[in-house]
């Protein structure tokens, strides 16, 4: 179950927005660095990770991540995907191909935690919400970087 | 000898769960569904209801542990159950394959589980016959835990 803090966390006045196909996914937008566009991406280092690329943003390196519909990390890179959201955690400076984002303010949604049956151990989001008439995914830079670190284990670990 | 009032649930053509009268809440025939993009098979999608989203669980998808139908079953029924650690009353959504049919039970009618699909004993209390057919009743409260999460 979400944790309580997290949907009563009232320091969060905005989230990004996230569009990935058809669905939007939520970070607080404090937490997202910078949304850019990208024209190439450079290969990593060692490629055997998940990331599908790199690029050098305010003289660091960021390392660059794609979703599938599921919100699972994808090797594929989506050409049709030219926005990407920086963001960091623990130190790990990482970005997330998108389609479009935008800002939504917190009072525009109501959330309700994922309930009980739905709440898989490697689920990326922990509350879901309407805006719009579209279905909004809750989550934050921790969850996203602790997935995209699971991720690159399980790559690594065959 | 004691009767109940239980709904019947069509699941598909075969298969029928049965809850109790008062865990019947609403049945909806065009609902409105979002799929939830990494749950879980048999749980895809949420419903609006009373501007809560609710889980939607397809129990068919559950017990035979098969992929969910591409097309979505719009037919739904919002049911009503307690969580052990809370008394105010819960509520989900079960993916229907028809409308709900109210009936009596009485205990003669009780019967044994069916053998298959082997899953109902992990959600079903108990079971009786209904027209020559074994209907689990089921807890309601196990079906949206975490607990047909393998």
């Amino acid at each position: 179950m979400i944790t309580g803090s997290f949907i009563s966390d009232y320091s969060i006045l905005s989230y990004t927005a996230l569009q990935l196909g058809q669905h939007l996914l939520l970070l607080p937008e404090s937490e997202i660095v910078a949304v850019i566009e990208i024209e190439e991406l450079m290969p990593t280092a060692d490629g055997t990770d998940q990331a599908i690329g790199m690029l050098r943003f305010e003289d660091r390196f960021w390392r660059i991540y794609n979703l599938d519909s599921d919100f699972r990390p994808t090797p594929d890179a989506d050409g049709e995907r030219r926005h990407c959201a920086l963001f960091e955690d623990s130190g790990q400076a990482c970005g997330l191909l998108c389609d479009a984002s935008s800002k939504i303010s917190r009072n525009a949604i109501t959330t309700n935690p994922i309930a009980a049956c739905m709440h898989t151990s490697d689920l990326l989001f922990t509350a879901v919400g309407l805006w719009n008439g579209q279905l909004v995914c809750l989550t934050n830079a921790q969850r996203l970087s602790a997935l995209l670190t699971r991720s690159d284990q399980d790559v690594a670990h065959g | 000898m004691a009767e109940a009032k239980a709904w019947l649930l069509p699941l598909d053509e075969q298969l029928m769960a049965a809850i109790g009268e008062y865990e019947l809440t609403r049945f909806i025939t065009d609902a409105q569904l979002y799929p939830v993009p990494g749950a879980p098979a048999h749980c895809k999608q949420v419903c609006v209801w009373q501007n809560q989203l609710l889980p939607v669980v397809d129990l068919l998808v559950w017990l035979h542990g098969t992929a969910p139908a591409a097309d979505t079953r719009p037919i739904i029924a919002i049911t009503a159950y307690h969580a052990p650690s809370d008394t105010l009353p819960h509520y989900g959504a079960l993916a229907l394959s028809a409308a709900p049919q109210q009936v009596l039970v009485d205990d003669d009618q009780a019967c044994a589980l069916p053998a298959t699909p082997a899953r109902w004993r992990r959600i079903a209390v108990s079971c009786f016959s209904q027209q020559h057919r074994p209907v689990p009743i089921i807890d309601l409260g196990t079906v949206f835990s975490d607990a047909l999460l393998d």
